[in-house]
This record gives structure tokens, C-alpha cells and sequence, in this order.
């Protein structure tokens, strides 16, 4: 009978339950913090949630003055094209902002949320301690559309709410503007945002109370032939593999990143076929092994690729043959941002013979111009440089004098290329063949052309749906539909093997003396070997670890190297809509049951009293 | 124990002991022994001066524990974050989400 009635209560519970409160789904686009060696940035929650009046925000111009008139927490809701510095600064500034909700909206402009002068403090000649606030060190803006938004240390939670969930929202919040746009004094809709993060303050703190975890991931390496010689020089070919934004769930680093990979796995097919085709070129004699890195945690104040000049110049980067150092590098070739437009630049901090001799090998091809700068942009090439100012280094990108992307580190960031752009990013794909296997000693080859029909469908899987036929070829099972979003975060992410898989998929050998039956590790080869549709396939992809020296060294107050760290949280996060009663009203409830408690006490007592009398028998 | 029934030789012994007890950092030991004893302290027809010293002295040590743990709690809350490892290390809940 007890258990029944229990029962009974607890499902009743839970029913009063969504009576009394409307959840919003939200998916995982919260904003969630992040800490370096001298800040925290992100946003933050009290521990069981933070509530207040929703509260529309019409227009970024009066906020400031109308938020003064207030005095009542607030959850602020507003559309996307709001999300701006004087939105947030407004915000900030009146105590008692408990969150904000963005409504995301489908056509806006877009915007870049990251800083004005990206990798600022790690680039060459940059200490990130003589930073103050939001100075760049560097005084040119390389990204001068940055508002910086991504690394606001906000005190509430921020969340973007997208499809039916925004009028559930947007219709509550109107609901509290009276007729004079001013919020009505009773019974209004509030709401409640739950995201409570663990770390705080900076990274020294949250490792010493372990709070937080590194930034990492994994860097994938691609040797285009095994390495047999200890010493032999090296040209080293890298691209950045990750994306970032202010929801870290949608970065998707179309322009950034995407179309780079693209081409740089084209070029990894290209030069695979002229390795398996090509007799006058035999990798085995050229001057130079060939290798190239995919950089992980790379938005991050280029952790990857402090990591790789870390691990080269100590020479703890692999084994035997592959225990490469920063000296055995001959040229180091950077892919940066190269789907906006075809007038390419050679950039390179300083133009030695190895960068002059490799400038002359590009030639201005079909759709293609090539302009030497002697400039460099926020680049990878800065992390090897500082590690060695000898280096030479050479960056392939569509920056000039700014970066062409006007959503640069944002969750806009979406690439959108044509057939045309196919052919482009192929065109480059063989010229790049071309260019290193020419400075890696080879010889100039009609066999060093990409795979036009695989880049597209590689595009497909970085930058329209990861469900795309490559990765489902590969993974023999299909990827979840949705954009890929390649945030490094702190472990292996899913994005991260799929490159693997891409990239062993670009440069695999066929190796036909090896039967299906014996392809795997315990047989003797140079190759790792793997099978795939039938046949056994030898590649070289393998990885390091992407995370910063600063972690490796122990010193996270480093202002070297990255320092970035990710809040560890509870999964317990949420938004939920629910009515408010107004103060003075739940005060004037309050003691009017106590009164009436009272008087009704008393007369009570006076009943007891006298009920002889009241109940005497007549 | 019901005081007003103890001998005179008996309440000095108990507020002795009481103020010895108190020496160790127990200052509510003091403040006991100054609220029960303080009428035998100040009767004007009938004090104790043993129990007086007994109890001028717990009075005064209470105070100045009072004042040497609140100016502890002062500095403690006010430096425990600047103070960095420090401050986590002689905490016994260290706050999470914030500094």
C-alpha cells in the first residue's frame, strides 16, 4: 500500500513537474569556459542555475540606459545579429544578467568572433605576457573584422537556441513587454540556465585542482614512403586540422580549414601516384623524404604546431629512422586559408635560397596567380620559426594583407565552393606535387595530378555532410548526418580519425606481393599495413600528440607556449521556461497567509475555550 | 551539575579546571566558565576571589581569541585566492567555478 502510494507520488512528481516548467532543447550549443596562463574566458553559471525575467532585447543602441532602469535579474533574449560587443558590454555591465538565449536566424551576416589579430602573443618576436587586454602586440590586424567575442570572460551562461525551440522562447519574452515596451510587473515568464563549470580563474589553478584538462587532440602525420635513412632531409608539409568558434560544437572552419585539408590530401594523392607510377621518380632516391602533418589544436595559439617544433627540435619525435630533428627540415611548406580567392601569395619571414628556389618552381598556372610576399600572416610557420629563426618556411594562402574570410573562427564559417573551385583546388593540389617533389630532388612529372573526383567527395565530407560516401566507404558504417565540426577539444575526437582515415585512404600503396590473408602488423614490411575493399594497402599515417610543450614542461603559466584548458563540467545543463510571480505579490502571499494563520489560530483557541458552551447539550 | 548546590571549594576546583581546559584553543570553555561563575564572581555579599581571578582571566583570553579568529577569517577570505597553492592547500573545500 505505502510502495503504491509512492509510486503514485512519484509519478505525479513528475507530471507537476512539466506543469510548472517548459525545457528547451538546445542540443550542445552551450558556451563553456576555457582558461590560459593568465585568464579564464567563457561563461559560467551559479551551481544549481542561474534564473530571471525573460527579457527581449530589441536594439544593441539604449540597452545600456534601459538596463538601468531595472532592477530585477534578467535572462536576455535576442536574435543573432545582436550578439555584438555593445550588446554583451550592456549586458555585463548590469549586475544582474543571469544568461543570455540567442535566437539563431537564417540569413544574417555573418560575423568573426575571433580576435582582430589571430595567434596574438605566439607569433614570431611575441611574448603573449606583453599582451594587455585586447591590444594586438602586432599592430597589424590581420583579421580586422574580429570582435574578439570568443574570449569575453562572461559571469552567466550564453546559448544558441535554433528551429522550433526560438518561438517557445521568443513568444514567452514578448509576453513580458507591456503595451509602453517596458516589462510588465506580474506574472511574467522567467527562465533558468543551468551550465555550471568546474575551473576557474586560470590554468595553473584549475590543473592544480583538477578542474580542467589540456587542449589536445591528435596530429596526423603522413609519410609518403617509408623512411629508411636516419638524417635524410625532410620537406615538411603541414596544414592546420581544426576549427573554432564560440559554440565550440559548431566550428566548422570552412575557409580557414577545410578547403586546405582538401587540397593538401590532393596533393598527398598526387604525389602517391607519381610514387607509384612514375619510374623516373623513385622516392626511395630523392634527396628529401616527404612529409606531411595535419596540425591539431591549431586555433589555439598553434599548439599543434608547438608541439611539432617542441618534439623536433629535442629530437623526441619518433623512433629509429623517425627520430626526426628541427635541423634535418630542409623547408617547412604551410597550406593556410585558400578558398576565397585564386591570386595565391608565397608568404615567408625571411626569403632564403631554399624559399627563393621553391617560389621559382610555382608558376603562375591555369586559374592560379602566385605573388611572392615577404610578410606572415597568423600562421603555423610562426611556431617553427620561434623554435628556430633558420628555418625556412613558406605559406601558400589567400591572404594578402588581411584574411579574406569575414567569419573567421565563427559557427558561419561554412565553406561554399562550385565545380569550379574542384578544379582550383586540384589545380594546386598537382602544382604543390609538383613544387616539393622538385625541391625534394625529383623530377618535374605529368603523374603529379590530384584526383579531382576524390577531392570533391572529400569536400563533401569536410564542409556539406560527414554521412558522405568516403567515410562511409572507409568506416563500413555511416557517420551522423550534420556538418563535421572539428573543434580539437581535449581527447580523439571523431573528426580527427576521420582525417586519419581520409588520409591513409590518399596515401596508401597497393601492395600486391602481400597477400589479404597475411596483411597485418606481425608482417615484416616498412609498410603499416591494412586491408581495405580486397587488397592489402601499405600507408604511413600515424600520430602525435597535439598538446602544448607548456604541459610537457610542466609550466602552465607559460607565456611561450599555449596554455589553453578546457573546463571539465557536470552533465547536468539545461534551459527551462517557467511563470514568476512579482515580489511584492509572493511577500503580500506570504503574510497574508500568516495573518490569516494566526486570526485563525486565535479563534481556534477561542472555540477550545469555550466549547462547553458552544457544544452544551440543549 | 546544578552549581548553586556545590560547596564554595568545589566551584573554585570546577573554574579552575574549566580555565586550564580552556587553555588549548577552546575558548568557548572560557565563555562557559565566565557565564556560570559570574555571579560567583561579583556578588557583591558573596564573591569568590579565586573564582573573580578565574573568570577575568577566561573573559580576557576569550576576547582575545575572538579577535585573533576574526582576524584570521578576515585575512583568509580576503588573500585565500592571491595566495594560490597556498590558499587551496590549508583549505579544506576548495570552491569550484570560481577562483
Amino acid at each position: 500500500m505505502i510502495l503504491v502510494v509512492l509510486l503514485f507520488a512519484l509519478a505525479a512528481s513528475e507530471t507537476l513537474n512539466d506543469l510548472i516548467y517548459t525545457k528547451v532543447n538546445f542540443g550542445d550549443t552551450i558556451c563553456f569556459r576555457m582558461n590560459n596562463f593568465n585568464s579564464q574566458t567563457g561563461c559560467q553559471t551559479g551551481r544549481d542555475g542561474d534564473n530571471g525575467i525573460l527579457y527581449p532585447v530589441q536594439s544593441e543602441n539604449g540597452l545600456a540606459d534601459d538596463l538601468q532602469t531595472l532592477d530585477i535579474p534578467i535572462i536576455a533574449v535576442l536574435n543573432a545579429s545582436l550578439f555584438t560587443n555593445t550588446t554583451i558590454n550592456a549586458l555585463k555591465a548590469y549586475s544582474q544578467t543571469k544568461g543570455v538565449l540567442i535566437m539563431e536566424e537564417d540569413d544574417m551576416e555573418p560575423q568573426s568572433m575571433e580576435k582582430s589579430c589571430p595567434g596574438n602573443g605566439y607569433n614570431i618576436g611575441e611574448s603573449a605576457s606583453d599582451v594587455v587586454g585586447r591590444q594586438c602586440l602586432n599592430s597589424h590586424k590581420w583579421n580586422p573584422l574580429g570582435n574578439w567575442l570568443m574570449y569575453y570572460d562572461l559571469p552567466f551562461g550564453v546559448s544558441l537556441i535554433k528551429g522550433d525551440e526560438r518561438e517557445k522562447v521568443t513568444s514567452r519574452a514578448l509576453e513580458n513587454l507591456g503595451s509602453d515596451g517596458k516589462i510588465i510587473a506580474t506574472r511574467r515568464w522567467g527562465g533558468e540556465i543551468k551550465v555550471f563549470m568546474n575551473a576557474a580563474q586560470d590554468t595553473k589553478t584549475c590543473i592544480r585542482r583538477g578542474t580542467c584538462d589540456p587542449i589536445s587532440g591528435v596530429t596526423t602525420h603522413v609519410f609518403m614512403a617509408p623512411r629508411e635513412v636516419a638524417g635524410k632531409p625532410i620537406i615538411l608539409v603541414v596544414t592546420k586540422a581544426d576549427a573554432a568558434a564560440f559554440f565550440k560544437s559548431l566550428s566548422y572552419g570552412g575557409e580557414a580549414s577545410a578547403a586546405s585539408i582538401a587540397v593538401v590530401l590532393g596533393t598527398i594523392g598526387a604525389l602517391a601516384n607519381v610514387r607509384d607510377n612514375d619510374a623516373q621518380n623513385n622516392f626511395a632516391d630523392l634527396e628529401c623524404d616527404i612529409m606531411v602533418s595535419f596540425l591539431q589544436a591549431e586555433s589555439w595559439d598553434y599548439s599543434g604546431s608547438q608541439r611539432l617544433a617542441y618534439d623536433l627540435r629535442n629530437e623526441s619525435f619518433g623512433y629509429g629512422p623517425y627520430n626526426i630533428s628541427l635541423s634535418d627540415v630542409k623547408l617547412v611548406i604551410e597550406i593556410g586559408p585558400i578558398s576565397i580567392s585564386n591570386s595565391l601569395y608565397l608568404h615567408s619571414y625571411k626569403a632564403d635560397d631554399t624559399v627563393t628556389q621553391a617560389r621559382g618552381y610555382f608558376s603562375n598556372t591555369s586559374g592560379l596567380v602566385f605573388t611572392p610576399r615577404d610578410t606572415l600572416p597568423p600562421s603555423s610557420l610562426h611556431s617553427f620559426y620561434r623554435e628556430d629563426d633558420d628555418l625556412s618556411g613558406l605559406l601558400v594562402t589567400d591572404t594578402d594583407s588581411k584574411l579574406l574570410s569575414s567569419a573567421y573562427g565563427s559557427r558561419y564559417d561554412i565553406l561554399d565552393y562550385t565545380d569550379d573551385d574542384v578544379d582550383l583546388y586540384s589545380n594546386l593540389s598537382g602544382v604543390l606535387a609538383s613544387v616539393i617533389l622538385q625541391i625534394a630532388g625529383g623530377n618535374s612529372t605529368s603523374y603529379a595530378v590530384a584526383n579531382s573526383t576524390l577531392i570533391s567527395e572529400t569536400l563533401e565530407c569536410l564542409a556539406v555532410n560527414k554521412n558522405c560516401t568516403l567515410l562511409r566507404d572507409s568506416l563500413n558504417q555511416d557517420p551522423a548526418d550534420g556538418l563535421l565540426s572539428r573543434y580539437s577539444s581535449v581527447g580523439i575526437r571523431n573528426d580527427t580519425k576521420y582525417l586519419i582515415l581520409l588520409a591513409q585512404y590518399y596515401s596508401k600503396t597497393l601492395l600486391e606481393d602481400i597477400p589479404v590473408e597475411s596483411c597485418n602488423s606481425t608482417t615484416p614490411s616498412s609498410w603499416y599495413l591494412y586491408k581495405f575493399q580486397g587488397s592489402c594497402y601499405g600507408t604511413m599515417v600515424n600520430t602525435t600528440y597535439a598538446t602544448s610543450p607548456a604541459f610537457v614542461l610542466g609550466n602552465y603559466t607559460s607565456d611561450q607556449y599555449s596554455t589553453w584548458t578546457e573546463s571539465r563540467w557536470t552533465a547536468s545543463y539545461g534551459i527551462r521556461l517557467f511563470t514568476m510571480t512579482d515580489h511584492d505579490e509572493s511577500v503580500g502571499v506570504f503574510v497574508g497567509g500568516l495573518v490569516y494563520f494566526v486570526v485563525l489560530s486565535a479563534v481556534i483557541w477561542q472555540c477550545h475555550r469555550k466549547r462547553e458552551h458552544i457544544f452544551a447539550e440543549t | 551539575m546544578d552549581i548553586t548546590r556545590i560547596t564554595r571549594e568545589q566551584k573554585i576546583e570546577i573554574s579552575r579546571k574549566y580555565f586550564l581546559v580552556g587553555i588549548p584553543f577552546l575558548p568557548w570553555v572560557w565563555i562557559i566558565n565566565v557565564c556560570w561563575f559570574w555571579g560567583d564572581a561579583w556578588n557583591k555579599t558573596n564573591h569568590i576571589p579565586e573564582v573573580r581571578r578565574y573568570v577575568i582571566w577566561s573573559g580576557i583570553g576569550a576576547l582575545l581569541h575572538l579577535a585573533i579568529i576574526t582576524a584570521w577569517i578576515a585575512v583568509y577570505q580576503s588573500e585565500r585566492v592571491r595566495w594560490g597553492e597556498l590558499g587551496d592547500d590549508i583549505s579544506l573545500h576548495v570552491p569550484y567555478g570560481s577562483p
